[in-house]
């Protein structure tokens, strides 16, 4: 093989940008394998009594099993992926295909509700969910996501949903199908690559999502993994700062798991719906 | 977290919120058992659950204990106030005291008949405003610095029984820097406003006006403070202030690293810092205008337990706190850990063990309790405000971006701006 200075020059920049981005990532697991009194008075990153003993202590040590957190959040992300992916695909239809009264009106209702503070809405959302009775369950965070209420993905799907051609419903009509059988068997099946896309961002965004956890859930046994990783920290007192590192690791896990199988067509979704 | 995210998820359509929000008012929400609610890091948590299954080992009433971080508490609590959900039982900061009582979400604990009998006189009344009691203070805490005596004597130091005038502090900060390697006479304590306050009523004038509407303290002494710790920082005595910045939690403190031999807080923090540190701290009062003059410094609750106005158990409620107070086997599950027992009873049932750091705290407090000054009132409405304020106005200075006499104006405008609303 040719000797390439350039090539080899472009390698080694890159490795070293790698390097600089993953830095933080190797330090948070480097420091999670560290006794809590070394960890930030090393500053290198080479552990030098290395121990699992944060592991053991992070997932025990708030008197419930960190996997009943993990438990909890794969139960809300499940439910959320679930949700956004049927209803948002549903209602995206709806928006593009159908013709109905107030049509425009209600689309631009909804994208507003894009720009719209999430702080905004936060306490009317909490008086409804207190007067239905559901604070301190999971429905907050569930019944939301199969009622269609996350905007974006819904904007999402209308523009893809747009770019099939309308020849196919046609020609669905023609065969027989209604509104339900075109949704069914023509949109659905091409609208796949942005499904995919919905899914896995329902994924991350509501296993990342803290604020609506923290605010609707109390019994410790109802905690997701945000919240429970956050008790670890205080500011007034000490802070198990090991414990928490350990527990960050574990929880990335099912988060680079779905990454890495949905990878492929995380880029394909993106590549088809313009999410560049 | 991530704005976005969260702007994203908690997002309902406008139309559906208000539709059902107009169809829901009429029915409220069963209640449910009494809901206890408290912040602190994880020791705090496990030691108030066990006082509360003391609580219903005695045949206490039904609860349900809710426990988050210091700042996220204050976020929840929030939401659930105006929410009208607020927890029965609650722990609460005098930072925000004002801010609750002021606006009615607090109930007057006065008819409920709470047994405060064996309580020092300041902490029980900790908590009133206008001739309402609003909250019953949990602890007995004043401000201290914490010591690492044999740092300083491997320095060649000595630490005065009293503690310092603020001018021997400067001088002992400045040797020790000089006498040992890569660290500090004293950490920089320009944004700590708490200790400010002592400094403040050692220049004869509390920090706000009696009802809270303005600032007492002069521009001048504001200005004096942030030009004595620019001075220290001047002189290497204190560090600079981008390794104060970085010194945030307790783990990354200057005397945890090693790199200062005193740190300054509230007494019962010292048993946050003593595990951290080898030889034993030793708990002083904190630098004095004349020697020996502790009028500065003062002896209060800052943290209460408070019932909230809309509680539907407000007498299992009273009950409760009563039994936190006062029960032994209360008294013992929490210890020190919310700040040093506010009854004589309750310190010698946790002073038990001798030379703890707990031990070293309960008997600073004891130590000075008579000596210092009346304690202030409640921290006035907007007080965390200005204690964010005072901060950042600090690291400022600190970064050379204002000036201590720029930056005593701006917080006396800040001061103007933020009280007496």
């Amino acid at each position: 093989m040719k000797f390439q200075p350039s090539r080899i020059l472009a390698h080694l920049g890159l490795a070293a940008g790698a390097l600089v981005m993953l830095y933080p990532l190797l330090w948070m697991i480097i420091a999670s394998l560290r006794p809590n009194s070394e960890i930030f008075t090393d500053p290198g990153l080479v552990p030098h009594h290395p121990t699992l003993a944060n592991y053991a202590l992070g997932w025990k040590s708030t008197g419930v099993s960190f996997g009943v957190y993990i438990g909890n959040s794969l139960l809300i992300c499940a439910a959320a992926v679930i949700g956004n992916t049927l209803t948002c695909s549903l209602t995206a239809y709806a928006f593009a295909r159908l013709t109905f009264v107030g049509r425009k009106v209600l689309f631009g209702l909804m994208l507003a509700t894009i720009m719209l503070p999430g702080h905004v809405t936060l306490i009317a959302q909490y008086s409804i969910f207190r007067d239905l009775n559901w604070i301190d369950t999971f429905w907050p965070m569930i019944v939301p996501s199969f009622l269609a209420t996350d905007a974006f993905f819904v904007f999402l799907m209308v523009q893809f949903i747009r770019s099939i051609p309308v020849e196919l419903d046609d020609a669905a009509r023609i065969d027989g199908c209604g509104p339900w059988g075109i949704y069914r068997r023509i949109i659905l099946p091409l609208l796949s690559p942005a499904l995919v896309t919905t899914a896995i961002f329902s994924f991350i965004w509501t296993w990342n999502n803290f604020f609506g956890q923290l605010i609707y859930l109390s019994t410790r046994t109802k905690l997701t993994v945000p919240v429970a990783l956050r008790g670890f920290l205080d500011a007034s007192g000490s802070s198990e700062w090991g414990a928490l590192f350990a527990m960050s690791v574990v929880t990335l896990v099912p988060v680079i798991v779905v990454f890495v199988v949905f990878q492929r067509r995380i880029l394909a979704g993106m590549a088809h719906t313009g999410l560049k | 977290m991530n704005p976005t995210t969260f702007s994203r998820r908690t997002l309902l359509g406008l139309g559906a919120a208000t539709a059902t929000a107009l169809v829901l008012p009429g029915c409220s929400a069963k209640s449910g058992p009494m809901r206890v609610a408290w912040y602190g890091p994880d020791p705090v948590t496990k030691a108030i659950n066990n006082a509360l299954q003391a609580w219903k080992s005695n045949g206490g009433a039904e609860f349900a204990p809710e426990s988050a971080p210091f700042a996220d508490y204050w976020d929840k609590l929030a939401t659930q106030t105006s929410g009208n959900n607020a927890p029965d039982v609650l722990r609460m900061s005098m930072s925000y005291f004002s801010d609750y009582a002021g606006r009615g979400t607090l109930k007057d604990l006065g008819s409920l008949g709470i047994n405060i009998s064996g309580l020092d006189p300041e902490v029980a009344g900790s908590g009133t405003v206008d001739g309402k009691n609003y909250g019953i203070g949990q602890s007995s805490i004043s401000y201290a610095m914490y010591v690492d005596e044999a740092a300083v004597k491997a320095a060649g130091g000595s630490i005065p029984q009293q503690g310092w005038t603020w001018d021997a502090f400067a001088e002992f900060a400045k040797d020790y820097t000089g006498s040992v390697q890569g660290s500090f006479g004293s950490s920089d304590q320009a944004a700590n406003f708490q200790l400010f306050e002592v400094f403040a009523r050692q220049h004869g004038t509390d920090l706000f006006a009696e009802d809270g509407s303005k600032l007492t303290v002069g521009r001048d002494t504001i200005q004096e403070w942030f030009q004595y710790w620019a001075d220290l920082r001047t002189a290497k005595a204190a560090p600079p202030q981008n390794v104060t910045g970085e010194a945030t939690a307790i783990e990354k403190s200057l005397i945890a690293t090693g790199k200062a031999p005193l740190q300054f807080g509230w007494v019962q923090q010292v048993t946050f810092y003593q595990p951290l540190v080898k030889s034993p701290l030793t708990v002083l009062p904190v630098p004095q205008g004349e020697a020996g003059d502790l009028k500065g410094q003062f002896i209060k609750g800052l943290d209460l337990w408070c019932i909230s106005a809309a509680s539907k158990h407000p007498e299992d409620a009273a009950k409760l706190i009563g039994f936190l107070l006062n029960d032994e086997a209360a008294i013992k599950a929490i210890g020190i850990l919310l700040g040093v027992p506010p009854s004589k009873k309750a310190r010698d049932l946790v002073s038990a063990e001798a030379d703890s750091a707990g031990a070293r705290a309960i008997a600073y407090v004891e130590e000075i309790a008579g000596k210092v000054g009346p304690s202030p009132q409640p921290w006035p409405k907007g007080y965390g405000e200005l204690l964010t304020g005072f901060g950042r106005i600090a690291e400022n200075i600190g970064f050379g971006k204002a000036t201590p006499a720029s930056g005593a104006g701006e917080f006396v405008e800040l001061a103007g701006k933020t009280l007496g609303k």
